[in-house]
């Protein structure tokens, strides 16, 4: 059974398409990389699969779950966890305060214990502000008081640090340099062989060497879906990429 | 053993204060025992609203209305029903605010922004007419429920302005222990993390609006308590004390202290009162331009000297992350 399954799902906004008739499926594990030209849905598909939006027609299964009316908290739950294209943090939070947010996965409701009394939820903040290298100041530094990439940094290490089944990156090369973006890889590697990736970016180097699988997306439709050497090689594709496409009816 | 000193360290300064504070009945004259019990019980108000207001980011303008719900049960029952324990009164106090504020949460959260402070304007004018019109809320011919006393504590206790005010010290310190308790624990992260950005919070996992509701009920129990206080000090509580020109001042009070600090609310609830009182005896008629111009200075100061109006945040704010510890 694959981890995640997505069948017909479609989003109007009024009497436009931003998503429609959508099917594909994601097996743990696999790593898929979302392209097309924007305004092609892939951000609103985003949406529909973490739960911001609701999908106007069809269903979001994960492991064999339908999850397509549970609202975002309870999708993460369920183990979809994601990151924003526009870092989307708290502007008034330290490092230290967001990490410890996101890793709180037990004793939230506690209202007599400090919020950094938690011994073993400490180390793990620590280990993520080593590992995202956000431990300048000890962690003390709001995103205004961060570098563009720092708070890149922060908005991945927020995502990634639940230890999600899936995982969506949307854009997440974007304010990164190469190494920083091969050290994201690592980092979302370190996951596990259970963790399948969903990413979306503009850059098709890196989502030739990232992807087993690639899918295309034109109008809001999906247009092409297989393996980085078949969607290389789709003259449909460099069509989309080009720009010429014709419109689908 | 470090961890002890450096606490110790910490909590020195504010165990002074309190016992400071404690002994001041010996220095001052009733009126000003008085004043300042007034002044203590506005503080913890403010900061019981800005659990809701500066920590959860919802601006709340009825909150007064809940400070209302907890003065008008505590004074209904002891002058209706003759309960005259202390205890009793505050549990019972804490049952209804908390009741009142699930409710007043549930209605109020329906709503976003904008339309969530009008909700609230709403429901705090709806509890001001409530009490203006019912005859149950009136006692003896009054607009309001009178011959309010102080309580029973159980054990023989005289009450005077000074022993008013060494009791509503200790509670209020109780209280603030409380609030403060609230803001430093996993809870209080959570309600900063959604008054920061909402659809993130739900992306990791948090149910935001349960969340917004605790911040209310906390708030509104606490403000209701406070109203207790209040009636129990004041001998009487009338429908002005519930209404929106109330909640008015209870934010102005937390917005010139520091909103979303850790004592700022407090600080300001105290000056705010003292200058009410020393502008009003001064001219009674100038007191709410008095104050209506320090609201305005500290928004213009927050407006054009934002690193002045953050030194004195981050004055408070450094204390916020020792108490997380």
């Amino acid at each position: 059974m694959p981890l995640l399954e997505i069948d017909s799902v479609g989003r109007r906004y009024g009497g436009v398409h931003a998503v429609q008739d959508v099917s594909f499926h994601v097996d743990a594990g696999e790593w898929v990389g979302v392209i097309g030209p924007n305004g092609a849905g892939k951000s609103t598909l985003f949406n529909i699969l973490g739960g911001q939006v609701t999908a106007s027609s069809g269903a979001v299964r994960l492991d064999g779950r339908n999850v397509s009316g549970l609202p975002a908290h309870q999708r993460f739950r369920a183990g979809i966890a994601r990151s924003f294209q526009i870092s989307s943090l708290f502007p008034d939070l330290t490092a230290r305060e967001q990490l410890t947010l996101a890793c709180r996965q037990t004793g939230r409701w506690n209202l007599v214990r400090g919020w950094g009394a938690d011994k073993s939820l400490n180390e793990r903040v620590e280990q993520l502000l080593d590992i995202w290298n956000l431990n300048r100041s000890g962690g003390s530094e709001l995103p205004a008081e961060m570098s563009y990439g720092a708070q890149r940094r922060l908005e991945l290490a927020l995502a990634v640090s639940s230890q999600p089944k899936l995982l969506l990156l949307d854009e997440p090369n974007v304010g990164l340099t190469a190494s920083e973006c091969d050290d994201l890889r690592d980092r979302v590697a370190e996951l596990g062989d259970e963790t399948a990736v969903i990413f979306v970016a503009h850059d098709m180097d890196m989502v030739m060497g990232w992807s087993h699988r690639i899918l295309v997306m034109h109008q809001g439709r999906l247009v092409a879906d297989g393996s980085p050497e078949a969607i290389a090689k789709d003259p449909f594709v460099e069509e989309v990429y080009l720009g010429v496409a014709p419109v689908i009816a | 053993m470090v961890g002890v000193f450096s606490r110790a360290r910490r909590v020195a300064p504010v165990a002074i204060l309190v016992v400071a504070a404690f002994l001041l009945p010996f220095l001052l004259s009733t009126q000003q025992e008085s004043l300042l019990t007034r002044a203590l019980i506005f503080g913890a108000m403010a900061a019981s609203l800005d659990l809701a207001y500066g920590q959860a980011g919802l601006y709340s303008l009825g909150h007064a209305a809940l400070a209302g719900v907890g003065g008008y049960t505590a004074g209904l029952l002891m002058v209706r029903y003759e309960v005259q324990s202390f205890w009793l009164l505050m549990l019972a106090v804490a049952g209804a605010s908390a009741a009142a504020s699930m409710a007043f949460a549930l209605v109020s959260l329906r709503a976003k922004g904008l339309y969530f402070i009008l909700v609230t304007l709403a429901l705090g004018q709806m509890v001001a007419n409530l009490a203006q019109q019912w005859d149950f809320l009136k006692t003896a011919q009054a607009e309001a429920v009178t011959g309010i006393v102080m309580p029973s504590l159980g054990f023989a206790t005289i009450w005077n302005p000074g022993t008013v005010y060494q009791f509503v010290l200790v509670v209020v310190v109780v209280m603030l222990f409380t609030i403060q308790r609230i803001i430093g624990s996993p809870v209080g992260l959570a309600l900063r993390g959604a008054r920061e950005n909402g659809v993130r919070m739900s992306a990791l996992g948090y149910d935001v609006w349960r969340y917004r509701v605790a911040a209310i009920v906390l708030s509104g129990t606490l403000c209701g308590l406070s109203g207790a206080l209040f009636a129990f000090h004041s001998g009487l509580i009338a429908p002005s004390n519930v209404g929106v020109a109330a909640s008015g001042v209870l934010v102005l009070m937390a917005i010139i202290g520091g909103s979303g600090t850790r004592y700022g609310a407090f600080v300001g609830g105290v000056v705010v009162t003292l200058l009410q009182f020393y502008a009003s005896e001064w001219s009674m008629e100038r007191a709410p331009m008095i104050v209506g111009v320090l609201f305005i200075l500290t928004a213009l100061l927050i407006r054009f000297r934002p690193a002045a109006a953050s030194a004195l945040r981050g004055l408070l704010r450094g204390e916020a992350s020792h108490a997380s510890a």
